[in-house]
């Protein structure tokens, strides 16, 4: 089911925490809102869901609007047929497994054989088929995060939100489990909505990623755009480690420094901003080759991160490489690849 | 006896009313059955205890069937003021009334809230009737000396006496705001020159305990607490004191009677009930149900209290309502600062 | 069952037709009688505007100022013996190896739970001349049976619950490893004990003064009986004559009861304050590995001391009233010789008490289940939707239960008891003098619990399909069960205790047992006063256990 956002805003007080937010998210899409905290991207979630109302702007889901203050449009939570996850999984403490599975259900009068077998059906999907008799306090982390989904799913909803599912379930746990919804989302062909601030999280899962920043949305990609090809500085540290060479453009290269760095595509004249992953740098020699001091060297497992300075540019860059052997040490020769290094917008 | 009167209602000692009801002599009781039956029932508002009410109650619908008793029973202000706001309202829901406290009747005839009523019973009453018929005695609390005579072999004979150095803190009262008939008691003797505040000083000084409430004196003599006190005569006749070390002394200066008013409420909603409930409650039986309690009844041909003398032949004390009355305020005020509280 | 009720109202009717409908009428009864004795305190008989009340009440010093310094002097000096007590025990069964001292509380609790006018009458069978004491041959009593002292000892005994409660709170969750610092700096451990340990025991121990202070001055019951023989009248005991006993004077009662209402609501909203404060500032951490403070070569002279005055004062006063109940005739000693069944038989067949057992009943589920709903309209209201009349029922039932009951009784009469809406001499002014008092115990409870429920278990609810009246009956209120059961059970102790408001709006046929009691005790029916007692006190202990089994972790607040 398709859900647009069209000029979103929200605002608590004077504290605007949604502006101007246009989304379009498609039927079917595992699409990812990431962000720091707060960044709006709860709020988005919970826009979505109908546990907030819209101060201006418009949200369709599957093309029936659902929220629109103009026009004096707001479908309550109940009436918006959605799943969600929460971060607190938000288990109810006074019913059983099956009494929380089963309420929403009950609600819509479904006959108890129904409700029964759905619940079954739900249970044994999240992988848990015979817990539906124990009360939610009976249960380990892991377990309470899968009946929140199999919550969640159980009335076969064509729209799951989920709000920082994993940030409660260990590490270990974690990647499972992301698996897992990742699996089942597949299988069932809805529309999912994550809102992390987990970024591994985000591009392991997502085949969108929309990154939120002070209310709005800065670059909507798929994971390995956003990597590779983000738009702003601000995506390119928030997504991993980046190197920002700050310079001038003359074309086809760029001054920063001593050093004329070459491009590999042509960069408009003025300021302009090169970043560089870490582990593009490569050392040795080739074009954009140049001198460095290693200061420091961290042995991280697979790989090494060194920390060099690079005279000629008139700082330091970080550079991760496969660890093979000892660390290097001393001077150094590093080579920064043309087709790497990424022009950001200004 | 508790003492809940609202002196606000009882608009001080107005000239009586003399357009009153003038008692019929031809309502034979059979008459007033009849009619009681068609009216089906007869309420009295009260502050008597319930076990004489109901006793009354069992004999009266037994004498009488096919009229129901019910009662309002209360503390006398309540009760008061029920009936007051009941005849504003010209709805009243009473028929009979009657009172502990005799200060409380001198309101309801100023008030026009009483009828006149002098049937055949009336002339047996010996005391304490209105002259114009309004109300009458319905029997008498007597007020004695109660003494523990296993503690005091020499006990006290007189008011008086109280206050001998010998009997220093083994006195015990009860405290006229809390009890009517001490208030009643109490006014005899804050009227009487011989004793007056100063006999209330005396008392203070010789350590007097003040309880509550005339039972509580009663108690207190009877366990031992105090050695005598100033009380009625029931509580010798009640199962917890009746084989005390408690006994009654008539005190020398006379017995303080304090009698009962009962009346008939004007505009009652059961006018033959009501005159046949009030004959019914001064005839013999009636009236003896009070003796059996340790209470002097107001008819002089029923007998006393088992083991008492007849009240004819003890010198009594009988109260000035309406020196009371008039003199209440000032009284509770001086109460209050002698024993302060 | 009351939340059953509740539940069925929301589900029927929505939130917020109920929440009006209730926010209205409780408003109106909790407010209104004040204006009303604020307006007769400035009337005159016929209803003038005159300051004569105020001036007349400074002027007569019997009449305001030596009840008054009589209330101060129970109150502080209550405040003072009850805390110094309370923080003592509290210390002794939390931090030190005295044997048994988890099983302090419920002894600590019955003192408590027996109402201050039963607690009253037990010390007066006890040491009066005659009495237990020296009936059982033990000398003179040691302490005087009436008076002011008396009445200072007895709520001494009534409340030092509350500073026990609060210093064993502090005592409990105190970081062990502060003392412990203490140690290795080189303080001997009597010097850890008044250097760092009763330092930090302060907030808490003034909280439980302060608490202590109102409720000494609020209680009616024990001074109106311990008070009254020696002359030693305090603000309630002259509110309660000025108003029932001729020439009633509701002027110079309101005047009383203004003084008296402000001085315990002053003193109740500084506690508030004061443990607001004291909570930011309470020691986090947990008791671990705590080390015991060992009492050595005095841990069992100690021991001794304080299990024979626990279960004096426990059941003492309980012993008291179980031997007169069984008393047949006075002066004749306690022995069983002495002993009959008369009186317990006579309350069974009295149909008087029988319609005050049913009037109790009857009263205290109806004013603790109105008291549930207003702590759950309000609770919600104030904690969920930040409404801002919520906030005003929040505040206005805190401050009703801080007013002495007393105070609402004469309030209560001034309003209803007569004019416009004549409610005088029935069955619901005591219903509303119940709610107006206890719905605050409600509110507490239900807030309590509220506060803990995270937003997100509603929003899931709202998710999974159910409207928000739906929410609130299906998923908020069976998850804040505990509070309000705890509530409407602590609502209905309170009811089922009650004799202040009670004394001064009940009328015949609207008794309670309560009431009753306190009646054969005021006018010294201590036989038949013990009996109904004993009954009394068994429900109030039957039900006490209940609510605080059913309040798991809220059951320490129970008790008080």
């Amino acid at each position: 089911m398709t859900i647009r956002l069209e000029r979103a805003s929200k605002r608590y007080g004077n504290v605007t925490v949604v502006q101007d937010l246009d989304l379009e998210i498609v039927d079917g899409e595992f699409f990812t809102l990431l962000g720091a905290s707060g960044s709006g991207k709860t709020t988005t979630l919970r826009l979505i869901a109908g546990l907030e109302r819209l101060d201006a702007g418009r949200i369709s889901l599957g093309g029936k609007l659902v929220n629109d203050p103009a026009a004096g449009v707001f479908a309550p939570p109940e009436q918006r047929g959605l799943g969600m996850v929460f971060q607190s999984y938000a288990l109810w403490p006074h019913l059983t497994v099956g009494g929380n599975l089963a309420l929403g259900l009950e609600e819509r009068r479904m006959p108890r054989a129904e409700i029964a077998a759905k619940i079954a059906a739900a249970m044994t999907q999240v992988g848990l088929p015979d817990l539906a008799h124990r009360y939610p306090h009976e249960l380990s982390g892991g377990q309470q995060q899968r009946v929140a989904l199999a919550r969640a799913l159980v009335a076969e909803p064509r729209i799951m939100l989920l709000d920082e599912p994993l940030s409660n379930v260990d590490a270990a746990v974690r990647e499972q489990v992301r698996t897992e919804i990742r699996a089942l989302q597949r299988r069932l062909g809805i529309t999912a909505i994550l809102v992390t601030h987990d970024q591994v999280e985000a591009m392991s899962v997502s085949d969108r990623i929309g990154i939120m920043n002070e209310g709005r949305i800065v670059q909507v990609d798929r994971p390995d755009a956003l990597y590779h090809r983000p738009r702003s500085a601000f995506v390119a540290t928030f997504l991993g480690n980046a190197n920002l060479l700050r310079g001038e453009a003359t074309g086809d290269s760029v001054r920063v420094g001593e050093a004329a760095i070459q491009v590999a595509q042509p960069v408009a004249k003025g300021p302009a901003t090169l970043m560089l992953r870490p582990e593009c740098v490569a050392f040795g020699a080739g074009p954009n080759a140049f001198a460095a001091q290693i200061r420091e060297a961290t042995l991280m497992g697979s790989l090494t991160r060194y920390d060099v300075h690079v005279p000629a540019l008139g700082r330091d860059l970080r550079i991760e490489e496969a660890s093979v052997g000892a660390p290097r040490q001393g001077e150094v020769s590093i080579m920064l690849p043309p087709d790497r290094l990424v022009p950001l917008a200004e | 006896m508790k003492r809940r009167s609202v002196l606000g209602l009882l608009a001080a000692t107005a000239t009586l009313p003399l357009t009153s009801f003038a008692a019929r002599a031809d309502d034979s009781l059979d008459q007033l059955h009849g009619q009681a039956k068609k009216e089906g029932a007869v309420v009295m508002y009260t502050s008597v205890p319930t076990f004489l009410l109901d006793r009354w109650k069992e004999l009266f619908e037994k004498q009488y069937p096919g009229v129901p008793v019910t009662y309002f029973r209360s503390g006398t202000g309540k009760v008061l003021a029920r009936i007051e706001s009941e005849r504003r309202a010209h709805q009243v829901g009473g028929d009979v009334v009657w009172m502990a406290d005799p200060t409380t009747f001198a309101g309801l005839v100023a008030n026009k809230a009483l009828i006149s009523y002098q049937p055949p019973e009336w002339n047996k009453i010996t005391l304490a009737k209105e002259p114009h018929g309004f109300y009458t005695a319905g029997r008498v609390l007597v007020g004695v000396l109660l003494v523990n005579k296993k503690l005091l072999p020499e006990p006290p004979k007189s008011f008086a006496d109280l206050t001998k150095p010998e009997y220093k803190g083994k006195i015990a009262i009860a405290s006229p705001l809390v009890s009517g008939s001490t208030n009643i008691i109490d006014g005899i003797l804050w009227k009487d020159p011989a004793f007056g505040w100063n006999y209330f000083e005396a008392l203070k000084k010789n350590d007097v305990l003040v309880l509550n409430d005339v039972p509580d004196v009663a108690r207190s003599v009877a366990s031992g607490e105090r050695a005598a006190g100033i009380s009625l005569t029931m509580y010798k006749y009640q199962p917890e004191f009746k084989d005390s070390p408690m006994e009654i002394v008539f005190p020398t200066e006379g017995t303080v009677l304090v009698p009962s008013p009962l009346g008939i409420l004007a505009g009652s909603p059961h006018p033959a009930a009501a005159k046949l409930f009030y004959r019914f409650l001064l005839s013999p039986p009636a009236q003896a149900v009070l003796s059996e309690a340790g209470i002097y009844p107001a008819r002089g041909d029923v007998l006393p209290p088992a083991g008492l003398p007849a009240l004819k032949d003890v010198k009594s004390l009988l109260p000035d309502p309406e020196w009371i009355i008039a003199h209440q305020r000032e009284n509770t005020a001086r109460w209050r600062q002698t024993f302060g509280g | 069952m009351a939340e059953g009720i509740v539940r069925r109202l929301l589900s029927t009717f929505g939130f917020i037709a109920v929440a009006v409908v209730t926010a209205v009428i409780f408003l109106f009864v909790s407010i209104y009688p004040y204006i009303e004795l604020l307006r007769t305190s400035l009337s005159d008989d016929a209803g003038r505007l005159t300051g004569a009340n105020w001036t007349g009440a400074f002027a007569a010093q019997y009449l305001l100022l030596t009840p008054l310094l009589h209330s101060m002097s129970v109150g502080i000096g209550t405040a003072l013996t009850a805390t110094a007590l309370g923080a003592l025990l509290a210390w002794f069964s939390v931090r030190t190896d005295l044997p048994g001292a988890r099983a302090v509380l419920p002894f600590v609790a019955i003192p408590h739970i027996i109402p201050g006018f039963q607690l009253a009458s037990a010390w007066v069978l006890i040491f009066t001349r005659g009495g237990l004491w020296d009936t059982m041959l033990l000398g003179r009593a040691p302490v005087p049976p009436y008076g002011g002292i008396a009445i200072w000892l007895v709520l001494t005994l009534h409340l030092y619950i509350f500073s026990f409660m609060a210093s064993a709170g502090v005592l409990s969750t105190l970081d062990s490893s502060l003392e412990e610092a203490a140690r290795v700096a080189g303080l001997r451990p009597w010097r850890v004990l008044a250097r760092v340990t009763l330092p930090l025991m302060v907030p808490a121990m003034l909280s439980g003064l302060l608490l202590c202070f109102a409720y000494a001055m609020e209680e009616f019951g024990a001074p109106s009986l311990l008070g009254a023989p020696t002359g030693y009248s305090t603000l309630t005991t002259s509110i309660y004559e000025l108003a029932t006993t001729p020439p009633l004077s509701f002027g110079s009662a309101s005047v009383l009861s203004i003084v008296l209402g402000a001085v315990a609501v002053l003193v109740l909203i500084g506690n508030l304050r004061l443990a607001a404060r004291t909570r930011i500032a309470m020691i986090s951490g947990k008791a671990s590995g705590r080390g015991k403070f060992a009492l050595g070569r005095w841990r069992w002279p100690l021991t001794a001391v304080v299990w024979i005055f626990l279960l004096a004062t426990s059941f003492g006063p309980l012993a008291a009233l179980a031997l007169t109940s069984f008393l047949d005739t006075w002066g004749h000693g306690y022995g069983p010789g002495n002993w009959t069944l008369a009186r317990h038989a006579a309350l069974i067949s009295n149909p008087e008490l029988a319609q005050a057992v049913l009037n109790t009943f009857g009263m205290a589920v109806i004013a603790a289940a109105a008291a549930t709903l207003v702590g759950v309209v309000t609770a919600y209201g104030h904690i969920r939707l930040r409404a801002r009349w919520a906030a005003a029922m929040d505040r206005i039932s805190f401050l009703s239960f801080a007013t002495p009951g007393l105070v609402i009784g004469v309030a209560l009469t001034l309003a209803f008891g007569g004019g416009l809406i004549n409610l005088y001499g029935t069955y619901a002014i005591l219903v509303i003098a119940y709610i107006v008092r206890f719905s605050g115990i409600a509110v507490r409870s239900v807030s309590t619990d509220l506060a803990r429920i995270g937003p997100d278990l509603e929003a899931a609810g709202r998710i999974a399909g159910l409207p928000p009246a739906r929410v609130i009956a299906r998923i908020t209120l069976p998850i804040a069960r505990e509070g309000i059961v705890a509530g409407f059970l602590l609502a209905f102790i309170n009811c089922v205790k009650e004799i202040s408001a009670t004394s001064l709006l009940v009328s015949q046929g609207h008794e309670t047992l309560a009431y009753e009691a306190y009646l054969r005790f005021q006018e010294g029916n201590y036989t038949q006063g013990s009996a109904v007692s004993l009954w009394m006190i068994a429900l109030s202990l039957a039900i006490t256990a209940l609510a605080a089994r059913r309040g798991g972790k809220e059951s320490r607040e129970i008790l008080t």
